[in-house]
């Protein structure tokens, strides 16, 4: 029978593991809340912050009072010191289950564990909540990699059910008649091909080859194994020449090409390129089916889909970033320009949009269908950069296109196609001459500077033309000035008995256009410069009408202060 | 299962060096001398870290040290202290010590004595029961000692034993598994398989020798499935040898299993033919590196994993002048992995019995034709360093002794010594066959001459005499 002392010893320790079991269920309920937390929101978020160090508190409260915490397992029960603590349907994201599932059978927590390491233990056991179909791995292989140094556990086979014993012993057929077979084959064998033996001297390692061996684990460590992964698949397209295997090839590729531009890593996503331009032409002779599966791969690369993230990548890109970027962009399909003039007027940075441009400009070159296409699009900006693009590129389709973006309801289109058009030296003035007209003053300066350039036929022809039958849609002065300077720049003798009626002439003319007619007449045989011009100019200057004199003997005075000057 | 302890390596080598400093000064000095002090003071407190205040064992056993269970890891700078007390325990017939947590109590003239009783043990006839009773007149009670014993191995290698078997089964299973699948173009997760891989790992870790001891399996209805284990048990192997990683050694793991994933799809006739392949047939088997990739593309895992699980398939036939096969244009250099499984995938075929051969090569043959082609087909350094691991007779090798006895090579137990390894004697089953007999090491010499007790004169493959070596490895565990 227990003596008073006995049982007050009993009671004591029954407070004690009460006490004991209190704390291990703190620490089990934080764990659970912190799983939790850590399934419904990210792992930066403040309630997963909040929950990892209440459960770290109270951890670190048992372990410095009792010691390692072990908790054993079963498929639906937690169990501390041989009672349950806890029970949960046998499910998936349940923590028994989960634990219980790769076959742990006892987890242990121990002295010593830092904080650290408890969060990356709860990050795993949140990514391995659930297992998919033919998983890559699970807790246990996570567990493994990461070799926490204060957590053990005890994990059971649980994959291999009744699988049959193998089978050492000898098949009958390998055995042979025995030591006289032996005595034979070593007699061929000393009179055949002999392998010398290796000398021990030249298995001994060099102070230099133990460096070597060193350097080689350590790069071996270091790098980047999808370098080598790259290029065994390039090989493998190009050796391995059946069509179901090269396309599953090309799908990897694929996502390689994608995961590279996310990463940044530019130098793969360069490399998936270039050598897929080399594949198809080695296809090109022999392998018919190849060309399509490859350009198809190329077009998905230059897809919106495939480009569109790089957006978010290139926000930080430093210069030589966008230098790789820009080397990348124009390996793609032109159709990438659908792509890339989205992104170029929604990116600020004029690096980036210089840079885009010039890709869009490459791409173009090979076919312009695509940039085409993109010059009906409602954004004003953006045609006017294309039609900047476009205006680099020479030949009779992209003028084409310019003459037809120089009746562009934008005004900065129109000047923008309008100045590649008239730089070229085959351009007919009179697709363009209704641009004299053009509401803009950009438009119509620039045309009417490029038709006074030379002394043109053409040119004269049409703005007689303009100007005697009163063709003008704009009526200011300013306008009409403009235009007779310009006659006077391109003009010829021909037009010498227009502007000398316009000049002095007394036939009517409507009072607001009188005296606008008469000075632009006065420029325009100024700019002449012939000795017809100046006999008309010193006419006006001694006419009867005192507004004709002015306007002949103001030039006249010009012109005297010019040679004196 | 997870069983880290990863200060032994570190408190275990301190606590050794620390004993046979105590015993080496213990001999030299005086008693009340202050080195003997000092070292007596520091083996104390050496023992008090690595026993953490519980009982400590430290065995002796084929060879190795261990500690608490635990093989004890030794670097290479403390190969000669080590050896000194791997040779100090035989000498006083001790199998090893067992410290009670009562030593805490004890003085340092208590140590001083225990020493010196070790050490004059050897000059004594039966040195351990004339220790045990010394130990026992001395009140040293804190420390037993554990005699040798000619019985069964403990339960530690018996356990180890039964883990490696069913690890290499369950590996062939999961390859099998894996192989089948991709070649029905489903996607294959690879949990088992690397579940399995990381069991290996441990184990080439752990036992070095009874991982390669399982490198002799052969099974000649599934070959490739054996192949494939032994290939990555090799190259696993190998890999701890150059100082990988584990997490490397893992993958490197993964690589060996799957790195003949492409022969799925080469027909049984052209895998089995005994003569030489015609070139339309040689064409089919030189494109199973190609497959071989292809397949891994459908194993479910990540980038980075098929990205290191590809370097298998596609290497394993390359050499290191990268002549071989398959044609390479982009790939420019062959990598590490691919240099390892290159040699471990050599080493298997060649000292494995095939069709179209008229004999397998014994282990030893298969190293010295490697060697031949060092530089060319096998990276030297890697090519040095198997040919270190395996030993020059490798394990598996049926060596014919100047003694008139076979021997089957079952282990080295030094790290330094490569040439004279333990041999399990071949006995007459009284059958026809043969059983296993005593293990004697090739380092035995005579007491009185000084020269070696038994000696090579020849070597031959296991098969020849119907054997399969990792029978007589792993009997005591089935």
């Amino acid at each position: 029978m227990a003596t008073v002392e006995e049982r007050q010893s009993d009671r004591v320790q029954a407070g004690q593991n009460q006490e004991e079991w209190q704390a291990a269920e703190k620490v089990l309920t934080s764990l659970q809340l912190a799983r939790k937390n850590y399934s419904l929101y990210p792992e930066n978020h403040v309630n997963c912050e909040r929950a990892l160090e209440q459960f770290w508190l109270q951890l670190d409260n048992y372990l410095s009072s009792y010691g390692n915490l072990r908790f054993d397992l079963a498929k639906d029960k937690v169990i501390f010191q041989g009672e349950v603590m806890l029970s949960e349907p046998p499910e998936e994201g349940n923590l028994p289950f989960t634990l219980f599932r790769d076959g742990i059978q006892w987890l242990e927590l121990q002295r010593g564990i830092d904080s650290e390491e408890v969060e990356q233990f709860l990050q795993l056991l949140n990514k391995y909540r659930i297992l998919s179909d033919e998983p890559e791995g699970d807790l246990v292989t996570a567990l493994w990699e990461a070799r926490f140094p204060h957590i053990q556990y005890y994990v059971a086979d649980m994959f291999w059910g009744a699988e049959p014993e193998f089978d050492l012993t000898p098949s009958p057929g390998a055995a042979e008649e025995g030591a006289e077979v032996l005595e034979e084959e070593n007699e061929k064998a000393s009179k055949s091909e002999c392998f010398p033996p290796i000398e021990p001297a030249a298995l001994k390692m060099t102070p230099e080859e133990e460096a070597e061996l060193r350097e080689m684990v350590r790069m071996e460590e270091k790098r980047d194994p999808v370098f080598e992964y790259l290029d065994i698949l390039l090989d493998s397209l190009l050796e391995l020449r059946e069509k179901e295997n090269f396309i599953h090839i090309l799908e990897s590729l694929e996502d390689l090409f994608h995961d590279s531009l996310a990463r940044k890593n530019f130098e793969i996503t360069l490399k998936i390129l270039k050598s897929l331009r080399y594949l198809r032409k080695t296809f090109a002779a022999e392998t018919n089916w190849a060309l399509p599966l490859i350009d198809n791969f190329l077009l998905t690369a230059s897809s919106a889909k495939s480009l569109r993230p790089m957006q978010t990548a290139w926000l930080d890109m430093d210069a030589d970033e966008i230098g790789q970027v820009q080397q990348i962009l124009v390996l793609l399909q032109p159709e990438a320009i659908q792509t890339l003039g989205g992104m170029l007027i929604e990116t600020n940075s004029l690096r980036l949009q210089k840079m885009l441009l010039e890709v869009i400009y490459v791409l173009a070159y090979r076919d312009l269908k695509p940039l085409e296409a993109m010059l009906g699009r409602p954004e004003e900006e953006l045609v006017q950069r294309l039609v900047y693009v476009l205006g680099r590129l020479d030949g009779e389709k992209s003028t084409q296109i310019l003459t037809r973006m120089v009746r562009h309801p934008s005004p900065r289109v129109r000047h923008e196609a309008l100045k590649p058009l008239l730089s070229r030296g085959n351009t007919d003035i009179r697709g363009l001459f209704h641009l004299i007209d053009d509401e803009n003053d950009d438009v119509r300066r620039l045309i009417l500077r490029h038709m006074g350039q030379d002394r043109n036929k053409a040119t004269e022809t049409l703005l007689l033309d303009y100007l005697e039958q009163g063709k003008q849609k704009r009526s200011d002065d300013e306008h009409i000035i403009a235009c007779f300077r310009t006659l006077g720049r391109c003009g010829s003798q021909s037009s010498i008995p227009f502007l000398r009626k316009m000049l002095v002439g007394r036939g009517w003319l409507p009072s607001f256009r009188k005296v606008s007619y008469r000075q632009g007449a006065a420029f325009a045989l100024q700019s002449m410069g012939t000795q017809e011009s100046q006999e008309v100019l010193e006419e006006a200057s001694k006419s009867l009408f005192p507004g004709v004199r002015a306007i002949a003997q103001k030039i006249i005075d010009g012109q005297t202060k010019q040679k004196k000057g | 299962m997870s069983e880290q302890k990863p200060e032994l390596s570190v408190l275990g080598g301190r606590f050794v060096k620390a004993f046979h400093h105590m015993i080496s000064t213990v001999k030299i000095h005086q008693e009340n001398n202050q080195l003997i002090k000092e070292s007596v003071t520091h083996f104390a407190e050496a023992l008090s870290q690595i026993s953490g205040g519980m009982e400590l064992e430290i065995i002796l056993w084929r060879g190795r040290f261990f500690i608490q269970g635990e093989k004890l890891y030794y670097r290479k700078e403390s190969f000669s202290l080590i050896n000194e007390m791997l040779d100090y325990f035989p000498q006083r017939g001790l199998r090893g010590l067992l410290f009670l947590p009562s030593f805490k109590e004890s003085s340092l003239k208590e140590f001083v004595t225990f020493a010196r009783l070790l050490n004059e043990s050897a000059g004594r006839d039966d040195p351990p029961n004339w220790l045990d009773k010394q130990l026992k007149a001395s009140d040293l009670k804190w420390v037993e000692i554990l005699k040798e014993m000619d019985e069964a191995p403990p339960e530690l290698e018996l356990k180890r034993k039964e883990q490696a078997r069913q690890s290499y089964m369950h590996a062939m299973v999961a390859v099998k598994e894996v192989a089948q699948k991709v070649s029905q173009r489903s996607v294959a997760g690879i949990r088992k398989a690397r579940r399995l891989a990381q069991t290996m790992v441990d184990l080439v870790l752990d036992d070095e020798s009874l991982m390669l001891g399982l490198t002799t399996i052969r099974d000649y209805d599934d070959y490739t499935y054996t192949h494939s284990v032994n290939v990555a048990v090799l190259a696993m192997a190998l890999g701890k040898r150059i100082g990988l990683s584990q997490i490397f050694l893992e993958q490197l793991g993964i690589c060996g299993m799957f790195h003949d994933l492409g022969k799925v799809e080469v027909p049984i006739e052209i895998l089995l033919k005994p003569d030489m392949l015609n070139t339309g047939e040689w064409d089919q088997m030189r494109k199973h590196p190609l497959i071989g990739v292809h397949r891994v593309l459908n194993l479910h895992a990540s980038r980075e994993m098929k990205s290191r699980a590809a370097l298998g398939p596609f290497e394993h036939h390359l050499n290191y002048n990268l002549t071989g096969y398959p044609k390479i244009h982009f790939v420019s250099k062959v990598t590490l992995f691919g240099k390892i499984l290159r040699i471990a995938d050599t080493y298997d075929a060649l000292t494995s019995e095939r069709k179209y051969r008229p004999r397998a090569f014994s282990p030893d043959e298969a190293l010295r034709l490697m060697w031949s082609k060092v530089g060319e087909d096998y990276d030297p350094i890697l090519l040095k360093i198997f040919v270190n691991m395996v030993g020059v007779y490798p394990v598996g090798t049926i060596l014919k002794l100047d003694t008139g006895e076979m021997g089957l090579v079952v282990d080295y137990p030094r790290d330094d010594e490569r040439t004279r390894p333990e041999v399990l004697l071949l006995e007459d089953d009284g059958q026809g066959g043969l059983k296993g007999g005593k293990t004697v090491s090739l380092e035995e010499r005579d007491e009185k001459t000084g020269s070696f007790l038994r000696n090579v004169l020849r070597c031959h493959h296991p098969a020849k005499l119907g054997i399969q070596p990792a029978q007589f490895y792993l009997q005591e565990a089935s």
